[in-house]
């Protein structure tokens, strides 16, 4: 099986635009026995791509599949919109990436929409067509809202793990993560801060949620009936899901999170995150950095000890080429 | 001065709304813009439509997907059971587009899916409208009709609305692919897909 590997920079790649790669390279990759890599950005560098984009009428499987994910070097490294000094970064004020029928995984990339009424991710139909989220920032940039920062429909693989989403739109019925149709819901290691609606949600008892934070959301932090293994998730309200539930976590500098007012949800040493999580799931945080044993609540791993900020001690232990997890 | 980047060929992948046809225009961008590799003219997957009196933010509506752009009323009621009608002014005058029975009832499962109480059955359709019988509250039903119109507008004919030609990429082809003029001059090259 071949490996098709295009490139997506602002300057000297195949292509300058996520719309213009869609377009040329969709194929069925079933037949044609490949798999199709797009590697974003410049390693260093922060770069941004804007556009309503769409993936669709390809033909994929789970082993012919596509990937989308930053360039070694161009990872975020858990700070939005280039914060660590580098970064990949689709944008939109419509849909960032709307998905339907094809099997996908996106790795440590940074998706803001700043549209009204979309939703940022969208995996839709397709029967048994995969979709995992590694890594990513995954939001809103402004004031608009509506619908869903992520959302499955598709009854195959919907997987989200060490993301950080955010939204804090002013606008009614935003919700964080919605898996409103899926085979087999995974979510574990992300952290959720949603002004309005839901932070988690589910519609189907096949997700399975596990060391998830979701908290701020103005009607519940949680809502619907997980999978009977979820575990050690954390609320700001009551509605955290599954065994060991952690409740009453709150937004307060330095409490539970490191800075959230502005944007550091890393954890606290001895907060409520801190060793919380379920020893089960773990790997790699949103910066790449390994979770600590037992795992950290939320997705982001707790840093040594010594006074640095997270982003810091990320930014300075962080390999360019450090293997990233694949599924 | 933007330039429209429009397909060269259709794509080899099975007949679907989502596949990509030749004409149809991808993006737009400012001439300043540096391209890719796959996406100069010479690559053989754009050809290059520059439109010297508009600014980008002008062309962005041909860009525009062909998707329905509903209106959702409600025809009659007996307590909580309402009967709406959709309508959608994006079928074209042939008929492209155009609802049909697969498609009403697909779009009812997924409103059932989404908002169970509804228990929405078909009632009826014509190219351009259909409808349903819904089972909902008065304070809820505005809430069912947002839901009913996003489903909606989910039902995508072609990747976009517009497109060249065959006579514009034959124009294209044999002038290396790249061709700027007016908005008035390129405008007997582009076509509006409601108007076929």
């Amino acid at each position: 099986m071949a490996v098709v590997t295009k490139t997506l920079k602002t300057s000297g790649g195949d292509y300058s635009s996520q719309v213009t790669w869609e377009s040329t390279e969709q194929t069925n990759l079933v037949t044609d026995g490949d798999s199709h890599i797009l590697e974003v950005g410049t390693s260093g560098s922060f770069e941004s791509f804007t556009g309503n984009f769409t993936i669709s009428g390809w033909t994929t499987s789970a082993t012919n599949n596509i990937t989308i994910r930053a360039v070694a070097g161009a990872e975020h490294n858990g700070v939005p919109q280039g914060g660590s000094g580098q970064g990949s970064r689709f944008y939109s004020t419509n849909y960032v990436c709307n998905m339907s029928a094809v099997d996908i995984v996106i790795e440590d990339m940074e998706m803001e929409t700043n549209g009204a009424s979309v939703t940022g991710i969208r995996h839709l139909s397709g029967s048994g067509k995969e979709a995992y989220i590694e890594r990513c920032i995954v939001g809103r940039s402004g004031t608009n809202g509506g619908e869903y920062s992520i959302l499955f429909s598709s009854s195959g693989v919907g997987s989200v793990r060490n993301c950080l989403v955010i939204d804090h739109s002013t606008a009614a019925k935003s919700d964080g993560i919605y898996y409103e149709a899926v085979g087999t819901g995974v979510c574990e290691n992300n952290t959720v801060n949603v002004n309005n609606n839901y932070g988690v949600k589910t519609t189907n008892t096949n997700v399975t949620a596990k060391n998830v934070v979701s908290l701020g959301d103005t009607t519940n932090d949680w809502s619907g009936t997980f999978n009977a293994s979820s575990t050690n998730n954390a609320s700001g309200d009551s509605t955290a899901k599954g065994s060991s539930p952690v409740t009453g976590v709150v937004l307060t500098d330095g409490t539970d999170f490191t800075e959230p007012s502005t944007g550091d949800y890393s954890p606290v040493a001895s907060g409520a995150l801190d060793g919380a999580g379920d020893n089960s799931v773990g790997g790699n945080d949103i910066a790449g950095v390994a979770h600590n044993d037992p795992p950290e609540i939320g997705c982001y791993a707790l840093a040594a000890a010594g006074g640095l900020s997270i982003p810091q001690i990320i930014a300075m232990t962080r390999k360019p080429n450090t293997p990233l997890i694949t599924m | 001065m933007p330039i429209m980047l429009a397909k060269v060929n259709t794509n080899n992948v099975p007949d679907s709304a989502g596949r990509w046809r030749a004409g149809e225009i991808v993006q737009a961008f400012t001439d300043d813009h540096e391209f890719g590799n796959a996406e100069v003219p010479e690559a053989g997957n754009f050809y290059h439509v520059g439109i010297t009196d508009k600014t980008l933010e002008e062309v962005q509506t041909y860009l525009q997907g062909w998707n329905h752009n509903p209106t959702t009323t409600q025809v009659s009621n007996q307590g909580n059971n309402r009967l709406l009608e959709v309508t959608s002014d994006m079928v074209s005058a042939t008929g492209k587009n155009a609802f049909t029975q697969a498609g009403v009832d697909s779009l009812i499962t997924r409103v059932n899916t989404d908002y169970p109480t509804a228990d929405a059955s078909y009632d009826s359709h014509t190219n351009s409208t259909f409808r349903i019988n819904v089972t909902v509250p008065i304070g809820n039903r505005d809430e069912l009709i947002k839901i009913i119109n996003d489903e909606v507008r989910d039902m995508q004919y072609a990747r976009r609305r517009w497109y060249i030609t065959q006579a514009g990429m034959t124009f294209l082809g044999n002038n290396g692919g790249t061709v700027s003029g007016t908005a008035a001059q390129v405008a007997g090259y582009l076509r509006d897909g409601l108007l076929d």
